[in-house]
């Protein structure tokens, strides 16, 4: 059998070859005796249809069945020869078939090219500061205490833009020309709460029981509520009640309410949690940082089916209404994430960089469903589902990340 | 004589009449119900341009069917068994059996 490989570019490939129209016959033949004992049709009984009936309802099925086994087989024994580990589908661009002759075949694929990377060592990148300022802390303290605060009635005094009112409203709206009405009565407004409209704000603001405000709402066509999406609605409001906000003392019994031992240990909770947070974020950067150099440093094509893959799901999350502008943006995207895999599967390789079992076995321990189902059921679990690979990909990248990072020449931002 | 086209059904393609054509040179078709064995004889004769020795015919009784709790039957139909001609053949049943 003879076969030719071609090279297209550095990663896709072209394999040609022919299969004398013996074997495909041979195929073709075989493949009629199965079907006949196993063809079911009115008048007969089971297998005991005549071939001349199999062959005149069944030839061009059998025939493009025999026609792709004989490429199935002959590619499989090709692959295994010439040692070709695609990193695609294999596409059939063309097949021609002449019975007399022989069945003519073209399939192309793609293999990882080799990135020949180099400069990935020493790479300069800054890093943010993970050091955690007072003011920071402060503005958790103060979401904390925001989140614990109670509203007490007030004597008589106008509504600040902190309180709390307790309000009836008329709504009027227009709804297919007709004007529609409701009304809702001991209705909570706070006045500092980002999701109270502005104009309702503003008009509330230094009323006081029993004062009546009308406010006009034109909703832009873009609104959350799509109820309320492009309506002019009117709403009538009398107060009724303004509750004053108060805070709770920042001290020892406040750390205790919100299950810390004292405010010390509050404190300490915070900053640890904002330097992770910090970290992370830090981590994160640094590694766009390393991908972006390498990508500047060693430039590729990288794989059609790789970026191909990655636009598919991207356009499954988007959706279907997405403009040309949207739409080029994720194609850079995505060949950003494909350069980025190709580069660390590549670097993993060149480095022998792993991950042991142990380390396997640590890290899915360290995850919430490691604690709840214990290792080996998580591994059946994660091997069921048909992701065990691409989780040990993940943590393989983390740790080829985590090399690059420690060989980077790091300087603060 | 009746059109031959309203004569003639469908050929009956079974086991069975695969076999009485391969042993005897006889053809079974599904005929009209009402059609006799001369307007048969010629039906077959007219469409296929053969000559039918003999006509021999069966009234075949539908089938039950029930669906769920009710019980009906499949139209009753006519089976015609020809014997031709020593040598002559009719192509639609040819390249089968």
């Amino acid at each position: 059998m003879e076969f030719e490989i071609k090279k297209i570019n550095e990663c896709e490939r072209s394999l040609e070859f022919s299969i004398p129209a013996t074997e495909v016959n041979k195929k073709i033949e075989s493949l009629y005796s199965e079907y006949q004992a196993s063809a079911k049709l009115d008048g007969f009984r089971k297998g005991k249809v005549p071939m001349n009936i199999i062959k005149s309802k069944y030839s061009a099925t059998i025939q493009e069945e025999a026609i792709n086994e004989c490429i199935r087989e002959t590619y499989r024994g090709i692959a295994e020869k010439e040692k070709i580990s695609p990193v695609s589908d294999i596409r059939l661009e063309d097949k021609k078939f002449d019975p007399a002759k022989e069945l003519k075949v073209k399939l192309s694929y793609e293999i990882m090219p080799d990135l020949k990377l180099q400069h990935y060592k020493g790479i300069k990148i800054k890093k943010l500061s993970t050091e955690v300022t007072e003011k920071e802390i402060e503005m958790v303290m103060s979401k904390l205490t925001d989140s614990k605060a109670t509203y007490v009635p007030t004597a008589m005094r106008a509504a600040s833009s902190e309180d709390m009112l307790i309000v009836s409203y008329d709504i009027l709206w227009e709804e297919k020309g007709v004007y529609r009405k409701n009304h809702v009565s001991n209705y909570t407004v706070l006045m500092d709460a980002p999701e109270t409209p502005e104009e309702i704000r503003n008009a509330l603001k230094n009323t006081v029981p029993g004062d009546k405000k009308t406010v006009k709402i034109k909703y832009p066509p873009d609104h959350k509520d799509e109820n309320l999406r492009d309506k002019s609605v009117e709403y009538a409001f009398v107060v009724h009640e303004i509750k004053e906000k108060r805070l709770p003392p920042i001290d020892d019994e406040f750390a205790k309410n919100i299950g810390f031992k004292s405010m010390e240990e509050l404190k300490t909770n915070i900053t640890t949690s904002i330097a992770r947070d910090k970290e992370t974020e830090a981590r994160s950067r640094m590694r766009t940082q390393i991908i972006n150099s390498l990508i500047d440093s060693n430039p590729f094509k990288p794989l059609n089916s790789l970026v191909a893959d990655y636009m598919e799901s991207m356009l499954k999350q988007a959706g279907k209404n997405i403009d040309d502008k949207t739409k080029s943006q994720l194609e850079e995207i995505a060949i950003w994430r494909a350069k980025r895999d190709m580069i660390l599967q590549q670097l993993s390789e060149v480095e022998h960089i792993e991950i042991t079992a142990e380390e396997l076995k640590a890290k899915l321990l360290d995850t919430e469903e490691g604690r709840k189902l214990g290792y080996e059921k998580l591994v059946k679990d994660l091997q069921k589902k048909g992701i065990f690979s691409s989780i040990v990909w993940e943590f393989t990248v983390d740790k080829t990340m985590n090399f690059l990072i420690e060989n980077a020449e790091i300087s603060p931002e | 004589m009746r059109d031959p086209r309203k004569v003639v059904i469908l050929p009956l393609v079974t086991e069975k009449a695969l076999k009485l054509k391969e042993k005897s040179n006889v053809y079974t078709f599904q005929v009209d119900k009402s059609a006799n064995k001369i307007e048969i004889k010629h039906a077959v004769e007219t469409l296929f341009k053969v000559k039918v020795l003999d006509v021999n015919t069966q009234c075949c009784k539908g089938k039950e069917k029930r669906v769920g709790r009710y019980v009906g039957y499949k139209p009753a139909w006519k089976k015609a068994i020809c014997k031709l001609k020593e040598g002559d053949k009719i192509e639609i049943f040819e390249g089968v059996g």
